[in-house]
């Protein structure tokens, strides 16, 4: 790897000081550290440093998603085979997908990488990796059907609102893949909720809903007996052969992806088990004490936890440690309540079925407030030192 | 006369741009967030509040002297409102339809931070002629940045300038759409929000230095 | 003996341990009294160059309290005084004769050290200059003699994981340590003694003496984090403490009227493992650690000491050389490499699954970087601190809030900057706001 580092430093001149291209020296930096760790010594206690930096970290959440989006390009090639009424292999669906969503997730990592860089240029500081994790995680929450100029745009909105306004990532209160989802979710409603290729299933003909969560059970039929004849059995949203956006689809690839994340800790278990937890709760509630058989009410924890992007947002999302809060008693308030918002806003509002999303971004808002509430409970218990 | 003139053209500048009402003094947001779907009502609702807020203070500023400082409030509100209401009446005669799609928030000028703001701040010390221009440069103020606002949101969310479609039917077909999120409420915060960082921030036209 | 329950520290081995043995180290021809290792001293040097001293005379006190006296530890010409920025005084270089002469001090036999008054003791500690020895915390500056304390920490184990064993310095000198508790218990009503689990075995003949055990788990012997597990009231906040090593010395001070100039020291580097040292106070660091590369990081204490430069002298309150090296390679894609030597509390490496002791080295290894709240700093704190909170607090001129939180406790441990993924030097700023707090304090 020689070579590449003599092409490094070669370069370097151009890019920094009075050279042609120093406006550009944040992107160089960034490339050039991608390759190279940068060496310095330690100057201050202590004099030795773990191993694990924020590259690392970050890189470690783009690998947790990996099966994730694998698995959505597949589904989304087969489902749109299955659109035009032929059911394509592997491969095939494999290539059909690509097509579709490959063109999202580079429109979002090149819009977003633009304004990162802009804004490094401007206020003088480094890339920050969290952008890596923002640019994969916004696409994967999207239908594969969105116009691209759409992704751009939504890509824009998240990283200037959701972040650089705040002073960039570690300053920011809400994620900013969810905000840029908010944006095009509300912005755009056509594009989210429309035409997904909905495979004809005999049974039900013409049927409105794209995901299991905006289906509704007609007459006297129960909401399980309308899901299980609309396709979305317990087994195939587990495996997550369902329409729906590109990542959330599949629980078993969610789950792999969140088993890797709790391994290495990245992800805190606190919050993904509170949510988890918060959502049984409250689904179990409902189900107890609802009196509609045919509406989400009645569909009882499995399926509020399978169905929609609960355990995506829950797993990708909410983990988030720089809009999550940063005390561990708060973090498990923030799962059970994004939990209990969700299945809350899934079942009181049918329009937005999508609650995880809303659920998410509200307590992100409220994760301040709660880890002030228990730094100051800390503070009380301790033996004050002044 | 020619620092007269130098003084309206400072009291002038500073009501539209430096302490710009919505920008600077953070007053009339509510308003703001509710008029300016459409560009048309933000533009009468500008010209209805400048009126409001030039005569209030023309009025209040001649009685300065007269008004006991403890019933001021009570005072300043008569006048305000009288303006209102003729104001009212005027656009219920000749806009009818505007009227009613301002509905009460031109009834609610009354409560509008910034004539009582300019009011209380501004007419309570200075002589007539300069409240009088004052209350106009905070009326055009608050009226720029209203219609800014109203541009972009009346543009991104329904395709319009002033109720005329402006997207070239070739781009519609193209696949595009209209922006929801700006005719709803959260739309003008985020509009306001930017603009209000691009006035203090951006160099060269922003007037704070730092 | 109570057990201390600290359960948070730093759980990865290190390479680099000393073993057991212990070597003697010639004479060096020069020694030093360094003031960079004393905490907010602003010394008055008593002596020029080519002065004469002997073992015990003065070089330089400290201005804000001038009874402590800092004395040499040698007998010979006065070589050098070395000034760094802003003639901040750095150490006093002492060319030593082949002959030394001790200064005489008043001494006591020990039964009249069981017997003589508090004061008396203290006298002679002031004037022996060793009363520096009884540190005050929570900010570390001189014990003030005036006041009682109401408690003394005796620390067997100095700052770093590779500091001196107390078996060692203790081997056949319980009764001198015994004189020396009974010592401390005329300056103060409770003594405590906390030794690591792992030494108690070697510290068999002492075990009666000592009153609690901590974990084998660094910092657990750091007087900061064992006062903040013991303590249960208020007042206690400002314990002092002694080192073992420091203990003895003053022992033998009051029974011998000579100023004590053995210490046990030991050098750790990487792949070697090296005996314990006996050596002088203020050796040349050159005739510890002989051979060094261009890039040694020299430190006393790799976690909380500070960086020592070569051609120096060792301080008084120092026994313990790290010699950290840095690679000079760039790695190529290292921060998606499996890692399998890589040091580590993280569970991000795949070395994280075997139990081999880890490399030490200065690298930073990363760029710092905004602060995610990732709380990594408060999974590892010993103290239950919330290091990014108050690194906020304190980021934010938010001294009170910062203080509410525990400032205060922080022992300087350094272990939140360590595993910090976004390399913020939280130790540092820590240090440095609970120092520029105690000076306004005074
Ligand atoms: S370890 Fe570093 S990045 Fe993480 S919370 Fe603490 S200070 Fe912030
Ligand atoms: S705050 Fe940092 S330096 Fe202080 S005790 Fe905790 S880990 Fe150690």
């Amino acid at each position: 790897m020689k070579w590449l580092k003599r092409i490094f430093d070669k370069s370097e001149k151009h890019f920094s000081g009075s050279g042609k291209l120093a406006k550009a020296h944040a992107l160089f930096d960034a490339t050039k550290t991608v390759f190279f760790h940068p060496l310095r010594r330690t100057a201050f206690i202590p004099f030795l440093r773990d191993c694990l930096d924020l590259k690392r970290y970050m890189t470690f959440v783009l690998i947790s998603l990996v099966p994730v989006t694998i698995f959505g390009i597949y589904n989304t090639g087969y489902r749109a085979g299955l659109g035009s009424g032929v059911e394509l292999d592997l491969l095939d669906s494999f290539l059909h997908g690509s097509y579709y969503v490959i063109p999202i997730i580079l429109v979002s990592y090149v819009v977003g990488l633009f304004w990162e860089i802009l804004f490094a240029g401007i206020r003088k500081h480094k890339i920050s990796e969290g952008f890596l994790v923002t640019g994969l995680l916004f696409p994967l929450t999207l239908p594969a059907t969105i116009p691209l100029w759409q992704v751009a745009l939504g890509i824009s909105f998240g990283v200037i609102i959701g972040k650089e306004v705040f002073g960039g990532t570690g300053r920011n209160i809400l994620n900013p893949a969810l905000t840029a989802r908010a944006f095009v979710y509300f912005s755009y409603p056509v594009s989210m909720s429309g035409e997904i290729w909905i495979p004809n299933l005999g049974a039900v003909d013409g049927m409105s809903g794209a995901t299991p969560l905006a289906v509704a059970a007609q007459g006297n039929q129960s909401i399980l007996a309308a899901l299980s004849d609309m396709g979305f059995a317990l087994k195939n949203l587990f495996w997550g052969f369902v329409p729906g956006s590109i990542g959330e689809t599949s629980v078993f690839c969610i789950v792999l992806g969140m088993f890797f994340l709790l391994v290495t800790r990245i992800a805190n278990f606190r919050i993904i088990a509170g949510g988890i937890a918060g959502l049984i709760f409250t689904a179990i509630v409902f189900y107890l004490f609802g009196e509609d058989p045919g509406s989400w009410i009645k569909a009882g924890p499995l399926y509020h936890l399978f169905a929609g992007s609960f355990l995506f947002g829950i797993t990708f999302m909410a983990t988030d440690p720089v809009s999550a809060p940063g005390t561990n008693e708060a973090r498990w308030i923030f799962g059970f309540l994004i939990g209990f918002f969700t299945v809350t806003i899934r079942v009181a509002n049918p329009a937005f079925v999508e609650g995880t999303m809303l659920a998410i971004l509200f307590m992100n808002v409220f994760a301040p407030l709660l880890d002030h509430m228990v730094v100051k409970y800390k503070v009380s218990k301790r033996i004050p030192n002044v | 006369m020619l620092a007269e003139k130098d003084h309206f053209k400072e009291i002038l500048i500073k009501g539209i741009w430096k302490e710009n009402p919505v920008a600077y003094q953070v007053l009339g947001i509510c308003s703001a967030l509710a008029v300016t779907v459409k560009m048309s009502t933000a533009i009468v609702m500008g010209i209805a509040l400048t009126i409001v807020t030039a005569f209030s203070s023309l009025i209040i500023s001649s009685m300065r002297k007269h008004i006991p400082s403890n019933i001021r409030i009570i005072v300043e509100l008569a006048v305000i409102a009288s303006l209102v209401i003729v104001t009212d009446q005027i656009l219920k005669a000749f806009l009818y339809d505007i009227s009613k799609q301002l509905s009460i928030f031109v009834g609610l000028i009354i409560t509008n931070c910034i004539v009582l703001g300019r009011a209380e701040s501004f007419a309570l010390a200075n002589p007539p002629a300069d409240s009088f221009v004052d209350g106009v440069a905070n009326g055009i103020g608050y009226s720029l940045i209203l219609v800014c606002v109203a541009f972009i949101r009346e543009l991104l969310g329904s395709g319009k300038i002033l109720g005329f479609n402006v997207i070239p039917g070739f781009l519609v077909d193209m696949g595009y759409q209209n922006m929801g999120l700006m005719v709803l409420a959260p739309g003008a915060f985020f509009i306001i929000g930017l603009l209000v960082w691009l006035k203090n921030n951006l160099p060269g036209v922003s007037h704070e230095e730092n | 003996m109570e057990k201390v329950n600290i359960f948070k520290g730093f759980k990865t081995r290190l390479k680099g341990e000393p073993d057991l043995s212990i070597i003697k180290l010639p004479k060096p021809s020069t020694i030093a009294v360094s003031a960079l290792d004393i905490p907010f001293i602003r010394p008055r040097i008593l002596v020029k160059d080519g002065d004469k001293v002997k073992i015990g005379s003065p070089l330089f006190y400290d201005k804000q309290n001038p009874d402590i006296q800092y004395l040499c530890p040698g007998a010979g010409v006065v070589q050098k005084i070395v000034f760094g920025a802003r003639r901040r005084l750095h150490e006093v270089v002492v060319q030593l004769f082949e002959k030394e002469y001790h200064v005489e001090f008043e001494s006591l036999t020990k039964k009249a050290l069981g017997t003589a008054d508090t004061q008396k003791i203290i006298d002679i500690l002031i004037k022996g200059g060793l009363w520096q020895c009884l540190r005050r915390l929570p900010a570390r500056d001189t014990a003030d003699p005036k006041i009682q304390p109401p408690l003394i920490i005796v620390c067997l184990n100095e700052n770093d994981m590779f500091a001196p064993h107390p078996g060692l310095y203790l081997e056949n000198e319980t009764s001198f340590f015994e004189l020396g508790l009974s010592l401390l218990r005329k300056i103060s009503k409770r003594v405590v003694v906390a030794a690591r689990k792992n030494h108690l075995e070697k510290l068999a003949p002492l075990n009666t003496n000592i009153t609690h055990v901590i974990p084998d788990l660094y910092p657990a012997w750091n007087p900061g984090a064992i006062l903040f597990h013991i303590k249960k009231t208020a007042d206690e906040n400002n314990a002092w403490y002694v080192t073992g090593q420091h203990l003895l010395l003053m022992v033998k001070l009051i029974l011998t009227g000579h100023y004590p100039i053995e210490r046990i020291a030991t050098v750790s580097r990487e792949n070697d493992k090296k005996p314990h040292l006996l050596i002088r106070q203020g050796m040349p660091v050159k005739s510890l650690a002989p051979s060094l590369g261009k890039n040694d990081l020299i430190t006393s204490g790799m976690f909380s000491g500070r960086i020592i430069a070569p051609d120096s002298h060792m301080g008084f309150f120092e026994n313990t050389l790290n010699i950290l090296k840095i690679k000079n390679e760039e790695e190529f894609l290292g921060f998606i490499r499996p890692g399998t030597a890589k040091t580590t509390v993280s569970n991000t490496f795949l070395s994280c699954l075997f139990d081999k002791p880890g490399q030490a080295d200065c690298d930073t290894h990363g760029e710092e970087r905004a602060c995610i709240n990732c709380a990594c700093c408060h999974r590892i704190c010993p103290n239950d601190l919330m290091p990014n909170f108050i690194m906020k607090a304190l980021h934010g001129d938010d001294l009170e809030d910062a203080l509410d939180m525990g400032l205060l406790d922080c022992c300087n441990c350094g272990l939140c900057s360590y595993t910090c993924p976004c390399k913020i030097e939280l130790a540092h700023i820590f240090q440095d706001a609970m120092n520029a707090y105690h000076k306004d304090k005074e």
